[in-house]
């Protein structure tokens, strides 16, 4: 039977955001936060402790740099904090923190971009986004996924401009809606949705030469 | 008449307007059918793209450059202080010791003519120290005027940006707890309750929405107004400087 979507497709593995040892966790959360809203600084450390590698992810399919990535955990825990007054615990404090994971990470795409104008040239050198990844990659699934295919789906992501990346990643990974993505990324919803399209054209472009390994 | 790839990834992202129309489609058609299947098989290649992975040390790592920039206000709202403050905190810790050391009453403008003439025959033998205090508040003061007063004036059309009046007055709110205790310390009530409204306010704006609705923003300039704040930090602050002036025309008169 071909994959025709029911009503509701299943939502892409990532969907939420969240890792699922933070939707494991993610009924203490709330409970964390209110004692942080109290005056218990220290507990906040839970909540990095919970989300930082969830955050990391995010950030890293954003940027595509493990160094930036790093910056956008720290900047989105400072922002969290700083905002956690504004946090309604009905909403899932995962969720919320990767909406402002994701802020973060449109901010150091769109430094960088005012820096890449500058220096143009010096970029073309830059490693590419293969050279950020272990050379063996500790990916629970590395075993079932070839490397072929592996090093394609890395170029192709590479091949992605940031804004294409970004809102890709905003759309596939975290589940954004179009519309939001837009206003997160400064962009009209047809050039929003012009932005997914462009970087599913160049992430097929680059898969093409594989799509028989995986059907 | 086919789909487009276009539809198909609408329809795949639950974005499309005529998803019914698409699916009916998609029924019926093997072409559009393989399509989809294809494009499916390629955003589930894509999700496998590789992360580097980060060890159980990097959340630990995380919280050891935060913790420093996180402080806890008396408000009940969290507000958290710029890594640049980590200078200030020193200056004012310094400054604060020596406040307490010498008694922040003493060059405070609203001492008597006797409390001044028992303050210049207990003056502390180390002028310079004394200047750095008075210089360290006055600083304080003239920053939380100039925050101030760009406060006031800030304006807009439905909203307000308050961005970097928020992003100063977390600066200030440290150095100013610092000299509120002093004076607390000091049994100077009358500067605590100064100190203690001007960090009220320093927390409210602080954790304040950036892009602060017009509302709100009236209330709050309706509350500076009220509370005479920026005219009493003008009057501090001007009362500061001449100490300041006064000791750089006469080096032997004790500053405080």
């Amino acid at each position: 039977m071909p994959p025709v979507p029911p009503d509701t497709p299943n939502p892409p593995p990532n969907q939420s955001g969240q890792s699922p040892s933070n939707q494991q966790m993610g009924g203490d959360d709330a409970a964390i936060v209110e004692q942080v809203r109290t005056g218990d600084t220290d507990a906040f450390r839970c909540l990095v402790e919970r989300h930082s590698q969830g955050i990391f992810r995010l950030a890293f399919r954003m940027t595509g740099n493990e160094h930036d990535a790093e910056d956008v955990v720290q900047e989105t825990f400072l922002r969290a904090y700083r905002q956690l007054h504004r946090f309604e615990s009905r909403s899932a404090f995962g969720t919320w923190l990767h909406r402002i994971g994701a802020n973060c990470a449109v901010d150091v795409i769109r430094a960088r971009r005012q820096r890449d104008e500058v220096t143009t040239t010096a970029d073309e050198n830059e490693g590419s986004i293969v050279d950020t990844l272990p050379a063996d990659s500790s990916a629970p699934d590395h075993k079932v996924f070839k490397a072929e295919v592996r090093q394609k789906v890395v170029a192709a992501m590479a091949s992605l401009s940031t804004m294409e990346r970004a809102a890709f990643v905003l759309r596939h990974f975290e589940d954004m809606p179009i519309r939001e993505i837009g206003a997160t990324l400064g962009l009209k919803e047809n050039a929003t949705k012009n932005t997914i399209f462009r970087a599913l054209a160049k992430i097929r472009r680059e898969l093409e030469p594989i799509m028989s390994e995986l059907r | 008449m086919h789909l487009t790839d276009e539809q198909l990834i609408l329809f795949h992202y639950k974005e499309a307007d005529d998803a019914d129309e698409i699916r009916a489609h998609l029924e019926s058609c093997p072409t559009c059918r393989n399509a989809y299947q294809d494009l499916t098989r390629i955003l589930g290649a894509v999700e496998k793209a590789p992360v580097p992975e980060r060890d159980e040390t990097f959340a630990a790592g995380i919280w050891e450059r935060l913790r420093p920039q996180l402080w806890q206000p008396r408000s009940e709202k969290p507000v958290v202080v710029d890594a640049r403050r980590g200078r200030w905190i020193a200056v004012a810790a310094v400054a604060a010791a020596l406040i307490l050391a010498f008694g922040l009453g003493r060059f405070l403008p609203h001492e008597s003519p006797q409390q001044a003439a028992v303050t210049q025959d207990e003056a502390p033998p180390d002028n310079v120290r004394e200047r750095i205090i008075v210089v360290a508040v006055g600083e304080h003061l003239e920053k939380s005027q100039m925050m101030l007063v760009e406060l006031v004036n800030a304006g807009g059309n439905g909203t307000v940006d308050i961005t970097s009046q928020r992003d100063r007055a977390a600066d200030l709110i440290g150095d100013n707890r610092l000299y509120r205790l002093a004076a607390e310390e000091e049994g100077d009530a009358a500067t605590a309750d100064f100190l203690d409204e001007l960090e009220r306010l320093l927390v409210s704006v602080a954790n304040a929405d950036p892009e602060m609705p017009s509302e709100e923003y009236e209330s709050l300039k309706h509350r500076i107004a009220q509370q005479g704040l920026l005219l009493k930090v003008r009057i501090f602050g001007s009362k500061l400087r001449q100490q300041t002036i006064d000791h750089a025309r006469d080096p032997m008169r004790p500053t405080i």
